[in-house]
């Protein structure tokens, strides 16, 4: 199947918040996702982005019933490490269901690579829900490594009230 | 009790903070792991797009028993979940042991999540190692949730060899060619179109591409191609 790669951009923000909620809605944690399109649009393409995204499109010919041809994302921020320095935090990758098998998935994380290695990035992490085994499979194949099991990282979060109370004096 | 004051890090600290990026990554069993150099962490952290910012900790000279000012860092960035918006991540936090106890380390945690909150920052997050039973504590403490543990959030990594390999669709595989079996009509027609355009000769790269591949691959693929020297 014919599919193209290409840069987010400010239009791209409507599709990518819906594909956001489906990709919570497969993770079973839609009820934690309050970005809304224009915290997207705000926050993505202004001045100074706080993420970057990349898109895969369908001809008109494979749209989706709803008319969708917008059909798989991955989100992606620069970080530090402070043992290998430039990074790349890949922050969300998804392909509707319809089209996976077709190698889309890999494009999108192929073109995360090429831009984090363009930007200097030596290293390019992610996190996966431990039952989520089709993904498991794919970044397996793909060479990636577990370390959370391999060297006991566990992923830790101050949010909400606690993070206020934390603020107080 | 030691007295200390918490400030931004300036680039004269860039010799401290790696001293003590290498004495955490110790304290991990990880320290052939730091491949960062001073002159990384200056680029990357004074420059025009800083890729961190950090806090260091000073005490006054007189009260390091190895003549140490800076005694404690907390390297941090900001970051971005498609759920919750912007996040504060806490990349490396580390206090040299003489100094715990003091009050040091409550004292970061607190300047780092006011950061956040006057950032708008839904969220601070960070990594610890489960072994880390006293860091896991601490945190909890401060009503952190282990988010590995509660929702089952594994952390991968790719390493840039392997970044590398994904970024190429085909292996280039080394092939040892006789030059004469290189069609001499292409290489001359190279040559000439060099000179044509005043390129220098030494600057010519030939490519030989199966049949039927997509000229816009072949493009792709050349723009990963890095030149040295």
């Amino acid at each position: 199947m014919d599919f193209s790669i290409r840069p987010a951009n400010v239009e791209d923000c409507k599709d990518i918040a819906r594909m956001i909620m489906e990709l919570a809605e497969y993770e079973k944690m839609a009820e934690h996702v309050k970005v809304t399109q224009r915290d997207l649009e705000q926050d993505g393409f202004s001045k100074n982005p706080f993420f970057h995204g990349i898109i895969a499109e369908v001809p008109e010919q494979h749209r989706t019933k709803e008319g969708h041809t917008k059909i798989g994302y991955a989100l992606y921020c620069y970080f530090y490490s402070s043992w290998v320095g430039r990074a790349v935090y890949m922050e969300d990758l998804y392909v509707m269901p319809e089209f996976r098998g077709k190698g889309i998935g890999k494009a999108l994380m192929r073109k995360v690579a090429q831009l984090g290695l363009a930007a200097g990035c030596n290293q390019m992490n992610f996190t996966v829900l431990e039952w989520n085994k089709p993904s498991l499979d794919f970044y397996f194949s793909q060479g990636c490594f577990d370390i959370t099991a391999t060297v006991g990282y566990h992923c830790m979060r101050c949010e909400g009230e606690a993070l206020e109370r934390l603020a107080q004096p | 009790m030691a007295s200390f004051i918490l400030r931004p890090a300036r680039p004269s600290d860039v010799s401290d903070i790696l001293r003590l990026i290498k004495e955490l990554a110790k304290f991990e069993e990880m320290e052939e792991k730091v491949l960062l150099t001073e002159k990384d962490l200056l680029e990357d952290g004074f420059g025009d797009h800083p890729f961190y910012h950090c806090l260091v900790a000073e005490v006054p000279k007189q009260q390091s028993s190895e003549g140490h000012i800076v005694i404690g860092f907390a390297m941090y960035y900001f970051t971005y979940d498609p759920w919750i918006g912007k996040l504060l991540y806490l990349e490396d936090f580390f206090v040299m042991q003489e100094f715990r106890g003091f009050g040091i380390g409550s004292k970061v945690m607190k300047v780092l999540s006011e950061t956040a909150v006057k950032t708008r920052c839904s969220s601070m997050h960070f990594i610890v190692a489960e072994n880390n039973t006293k860091s896991i504590e601490f945190y909890k403490r401060r009503g952190a949730a282990d988010l590995s543990s509660e929702e089952g959030w594994r952390l991968f990594e790719i390493s840039k060899e392997d970044l590398m390999k994904m970024s190429t669709r085909y292996c280039l595989k080394k092939i040892t060619m006789d030059i004469q079996l290189v069609p001499a009509e292409l290489v001359k027609g190279l040559k000439e179109w060099c000179q044509g355009e005043s390129l220098e000769e030494d600057h010519e790269l030939l490519v030989l591409v199966p049949k039927g591949v997509e000229t816009a691959l072949v493009e792709e693929t050349l723009e990963t191609v890095k030149a040295l020297g």
